[in-house]
């Protein structure tokens, strides 16, 4: 059912959002883990979309997230296949959190960029609200 | 003996016989995945190469590559160009900082070049 998929995918990113404010700015270096965490819930949220959005486009697939991965490079866009390196970002970094912190924000604002074009494909009554990922956008500079 | 003349008229006929190959973003691109494929530490500058070859024909006069991807993301309204460019960057660092990338860093890498050249040759036509 994609409406399960998406209220997982709502879930996780509310998580996140949750556990990335109570993280104290300057503290990167010390929560490593916390945001190996925060970069896990928000891989497996873009794992939930795209399920979904896989589901509705009538797609046969495994469930593998490898197929998942191709379908969306495949058969979502240019821009997603542009932008994926940002999950695929997080999702390494959810198992080695050793990427520098400028590298992992932008992981961040990158993938909620590619959350928001996941979201725009979705039907309207199935779309995340924008906190669900609002809080991934970079600070202004 | 052959004259001088001979010999420039001998050069000139092999030259017409074998043209240089004239630079390319097709061209570096199929280079780039050739030295992916057999691991070449300038793999990613490669692509990154391929990728700059089409946004200095696009906008000859930029002297940053980076702000050049950023602006014709703006002004095509394409933020995947930006995003997309900005990756090939950081995935550079990385394999730059790591001495090495694997199987999975070479496809991301390859998927997202050729993916953002694609953005920026659909807007020529």
């Amino acid at each position: 059912m994609p409406q399960r998929y998406i209220g997982y995918a709502r879930s996780r990113l509310d998580e996140a959002g949750v556990r990335y404010r109570n993280i104290p700015a300057p503290e990167f270096e010390v929560n490593r883990g916390e945001l190996a965490k925060i970069a896990s819930l928000i891989w497996d949220a873009v794992i939930d979309v795209l399920s979904a959005l896989a589901l509705l486009d009538n797609q046969t697939l495994s469930g593998r997230s490898t197929d998942l991965v191709r379908y969306a490079k495949k058969e979502l866009g240019r821009a997603i296949s542009a932008q994926w390196w940002a999950a695929a970002k997080l999702h390494n970094f959810q198992h080695k959190p050793d990427h520098p912190e400028p590298d992992f924000l932008e992981a961040c604002h990158f993938t909620g960029i590619l959350l928001q074009l996941l979201n725009d494909r979705l039907p309207a009554a199935l779309q995340l609200p924008a906190t669900s990922r609002d809080w991934m956008a970079l600070p202004p500079a | 003996m052959i004259t001088t003349t001979q010999l420039l008229g001998q050069v000139q006929r092999e030259r017409r016989a074998n043209p240089p190959e004239m630079p390319s973003a097709e061209a570096l691109i199929e280079k780039a995945r050739k030295a992916l494929r057999r691991k070449q530490k300038n793999g990613p500058q490669l692509l990154l190469d391929a990728v700059n070859y089409r946004i200095r024909e696009l906008a000859p006069d930029c002297g940053d590559f980076w702000a050049a991807a950023q602006h014709l993301a703006k002004t095509r309204n394409e933020g995947g160009i930006e995003g997309g460019y900005r990756g090939l960057m950081i995935l550079k660092a990385d394999a730059d900082r790591n001495g090495y990338y694997d199987k999975e860093d070479a496809e991301l890498l390859y998927d997202t070049a050729t993916a953002v050249l694609s953005m920026l040759d659909s807007e020529q036509d």
